[in-house]
């Protein structure tokens, strides 16, 4: 099961949520534009320490299956089928198609690097996931947006209900020796039909019955007001500054060379005065930020500021 | 001084698009402020619908034709708005899962506010309030998908109280909810209209929680108003009629006939405390209560070496999540037992059953069905032998025709399709659905689905009967029909269990109750001792007799023992 948002009181999820969403995109960004692997794991190392001060740790490591994975696939595929590289270290049999096989040490450490920076953006994307309450992020929106936000709420809603209809569904079947998914893949498709009709009818069903709860509290009446304000505080700013901190050495560090990294046709880092610096900077930002959590936790008085 | 009435219905009939017969047929009705009417019938009886003509949804939200008028604080409804009308008349439905929009407790609750367009600290005022009156300021936190189904219902009462509506409309809203969590919602609801002079108007099928509460009840049939008065004039207005949608212990005491029978469980108490203390305790057990056998008992009756028909040793189950749902339960069922498994939700009640057929492994441990393994047996192999109806009956029904859908099963489970038709008319006829053999199940009414579901299953007569919770939701008619084809299908030598929360029912049915909490079988036996043991899980009877006659918990058993001590 996939962790999705809890309400935990940490310090992220107090911020204004397009903050700790641009403190998200940033380290995206930097992860998307630098080759650098050191850059990747430092990007990790920031997103784990972020968790750590909003509270979601452990809801955030849980997601370490899927990172480990997605880093196998790339590591695995990239070298089979990458044809560039200067140090061969495997020679195989001509296959069709294929042609002469053959692994290079270039193409194993660059499937390592994509597979590094693919968990790096799982990673990002789960802190943004635990620490941004979609239901704020959807509360931004006005006029014809907040339409679109209100239907975006009710699908979210849904969607686990739906999964949980089509479960018991199944359960109902096979208890009673209905046997799905057996035979040719047209008898199983055939075989789901039935329960795939059953599921859109109780899902229409819910609808209707969703529709008639929202007339019977006034909607539609006209203007509608927010019950939700979102102010910009000090701990926006901090956040803010440390978002501006993160994109501006990661652009500088790759638009300067300080942390770049090239994979063929010969393994290469470039290694100058600053590039430790520029790596650092993801990381050593979000311990701030952990340090201003720890602080912000125990403060009244930074409590009732920031 | 002449009371004001703010809902005033007249001469109301009413007809859905392409409806047979009107759902509603001149219906009158007024109700004054401060007033708490109970709204009774069978399946079909019209009380959702007249519910839903109050706040409007009826005409607009389903067209049709009406007629006669529906006035609501001098608003007519069939020129008023729905949204217009959800500023006085607020509505509760039956299930909280069709009527939460956000995920949020505290936006759920604002939603109306921000409909109505309120200021931010008007709404931050009466969002914190129903917070706080409702007892809902520890769920401000949650995802409404972590709450209860009593949780997620008080949520949709107070998404409708903060928009201070005049009339609060509620259709059976504590069908979904388990007894526990449907006393403390009803319990909530008087105390607002005693301290807030709310009128309430409540559709509900089980009267022994709400029928004390209640100035006023209107009975539905066939969509006519077929009684109105107080609950004392109800009592003594269903004499001798067939079905009776009365408490339990209030149709005891007037089958005992009682010219004034209590209507409260503590009234009953109070009234055999005084015959019993001029006659004297009755210590005998019941007639039937020695009918039952110990589990003890069962063994020895037993043959030698024959398997248990279910055996569980040292079961535990752990869900995805880490929650420990059993915790080494070890149980024996044999064949011919009636069982009924009784406990609080979450008490592992649906995952111990849900082992018998396979649909969920242990964890740890061994569960035997017919003496084999269901560890590594498929979920079809074992269906055989365990049929299941779950929560939900229409989970049950996917085929286009009542007829259709026992043949689903007789194909799955492999029958000669010669047998078919015999076996189809068999079962028809023990659920007494051959009018409906060629309706879509669709189509049938809540009780009616529910013998369908029960037919897909008895069809292909399985020796073990496992149903979860199959009287949620029902009327008094459909779970009178449901224990009778139980009782008739036990009697052939099957065995049933039962999960559920209805203790009347259960100790009408079973001759064995298995009580949990915690993942664990806290008590287990015959259900005169189970159920006269426990303080809270206990029948109306056992209640009202305790001290005065020992072990009664059925109703033959409560006039017997009255016949005594009278």
């Amino acid at each position: 099961m996939i962790p999705v948002y809890r309400k935990t009181g940490g310090f992220l999820q107090e911020l204004h949520p397009v903050t700790v969403l641009a403190l998200c995109v940033s380290l995206m960004i930097v992860s998307l534009i630098s080759d650098n692997p050191l850059c990747q794991v430092a990007i990790i190392l920031s997103a784990g320490l972020l968790a750590m001060s909003a509270g979601v740790f452990k809801p955030w490591f849980s997601w370490w299956k899927l990172c480990l994975v997605i880093f196998a696939v790339a590591l695995l595929i990239n070298p089979l089928v990458s044809r560039y590289g200067a140090t061969v270290i495997w020679r195989g049999p001509s296959v069709p198609v294929f042609g002469h096989l053959f692994i290079t040490a270039e193409a194993v450490a660059y499937g390592a690097g994509m597979g590094l920076r693919l968990s790096a953006v799982i990673w990002v994307f789960a802190l943004m996931t635990l620490t941004v309450d979609p239901d704020n992020v959807l509360g931004l929106l006005t006029g014809r947006g907040a339409k679109s936000a209100l239907l975006s709420a009710l699908t979210l809603r849904m969607v686990p209900t739906m999964m949980t209809d089509a479960g018991d569904l199944l359960d109902a079947q096979r208890s009673r020796g209905v046997v799905v998914d057996q035979g040719s893949k047209w008898a199983a498709l055939k075989s789901r039909l039935p329960l795939v009709k059953r599921i859109l009818s109780t899902s229409l069903d819910r609808g209707v019955n969703l529709a008639e709860a929202m007339e019977s509290r006034a909607y539609g009446s006209g203007k509608r007001s927010r019950y939700r304000e979102y102010g910009f505080g000090a701990g926006d700013l901090a956040a803010a500054v440390i978002t501006a901190a993160v994109l501006a050495a990661g652009i500088a560090g790759v638009a300067a060379g300080f942390i770049s990294f090239t994979y063929y046709p010969t393994l290469s880092m470039h290694y100058e005065p600053g590039t430790v610096a520029f790596v650092v900077v993801p990381a050593a930002a979000a311990c701030a930020l952990l340090l201003m959590a720890n602080i912000w936790k125990r403060s009244n008085w930074l409590r009732l500021r920031v | 001084m002449e009371e004001i009435e703010l809902v005033e219905i007249e001469g109301l009939s009413y007809r859905y698009p392409g409806g047979d017969s009107p759902a509603l047929s001149d219906v009158s009705l007024s109700l004054t402020p401060g007033e708490f009417v109970l709204l009774v019938g069978g399946s079909g009886s019209g009380k959702s619908t007249l519910c839903r003509a109050v706040n409007g949804l009826v005409p607009h939200f389903y067209g049709g034709r009406i007629s006669g008028t529906v006035k609501v604080a001098g608003m007519d409804t069939a020129s008023t708005e729905v949204r217009d009308l959800a500023r006085v008349v607020g509505m509760v439905f039956q299930d909280p899962e069709n009527q939460l929009i956000s995920e949020s407790p505290v936006s759920e609750i604002a939603f109306g506010l921000e409909n109505m367009g309120l200021d931010r600290l008007q709404m931050l005022k009466r969002v914190e309030e129903v917070l706080a009156s409702l007892r809902l300021s520890s769920l401000r936190d949650k995802r409404v998908s972590e709450l209860s189904g009593g949780q997620k219902q008080k949520v949709a009462l107070a998404s409708v109280l903060a928009m201070h509506p005049q009339v609060l409309v509620l259709d059976e809203p504590t069908s979904q909810l388990d007894p526990i969590s449907a006393e403390d919602f009803l319990s909530t609801l008087k105390s607002l209209n005693d301290e807030l002079g709310l009128i309430v108007l409540l559709a509900e099928h089980r009267v022994e929680r709400c029928f004390h509460f209640a100035d006023r009840v209107v009975v539905l049939d066939e969509g006519k108003v077929a009684f109105e008065g107080g609950p004392g004039e109800m009592a003594a207005w269903s004499r001798g009629r067939k079905y009776i949608l009365l408490p339990p212990i209030t149709r005891l005491f007037l089958d005992g006939d009682d010219s004034e029978p209590p209507l409260t469980v503590k009234a009953g108490r109070i009234k055999v405390a005084a015959l019993a203390g001029t006659n004297g305790h009755v210590s005998e057990a019941p007639a039937d209560a020695a009918g039952a056998p110990e589990p003890a008992t069962r063994k020895r009756g037993r043959s030698k070496g024959a398997a248990h028909l279910v055996e569980t040793r040292d079961l535990w189950h752990v869900y995805g999540d880490g929650t420990q749902a059993l915790r080494g339960i070890d149980l024996e069922i044999d064949a011919g037992e009636f069982v009924a498994v009784i406990g609080e939700n979450g008490s592992g009640k649906t995952t111990l059953v849900k082992h018998f057929n396979g649909l969920l492994r242990p964890s740890k441990g061994e569960v035997l069905l017919d003496g084999k393994a269901t560890r590594d047996a498929q979920v079809a192999e074992l269906a055989r032998t365990c049929g299941m109806l779950g929560q939900n009956p229409n989970t049950h029904l996917i085929a286009d025709t009542t007829a259709s859908e026992l043949e689903v099963s007789l194909k799955a489970m492999g029958f000669d399709e010669d047998l078919w038709e015999s076996m189809t008319v068999e079962a028809l006829e023990l659920l007494e659905l051959e009018p409906f053999r060629d309706r879509n199940p669709e189509d049938l009414s809540c009780g009616e689905r529910e013998r369908v579901a029960l037919a897909s299953v008895l069809v292909y007569k399985p020796r073990l009967l496992v149903l979860d919770e199959p009287t949620r939701g029902v009327d008094v008619r459909t779970k009178e029909r449901l224990a009778s084809y139980l009782r008739k299908y036990n009697s052939e030598g099957n065995t049933v269990v039962l999960v559920t929360h209805d203790l009347e029912f259960a100790a009408e049915c079973c001759t064995r109750v298995l009580l949990m909490g915690s993942g664990r079988v806290l008590a287990d036996g015959d259900k005169h001792k189970v159920l006269a043991e426990s303080l809270f899980f206990t029948t109306q009877y056992n209640k009202c007799f305790r001290g005065v006659a020992d072990g009664v918990v059925t109703r033959d058993e409560a006039l017997r023992a009255l016949e005594v001590i009278a």
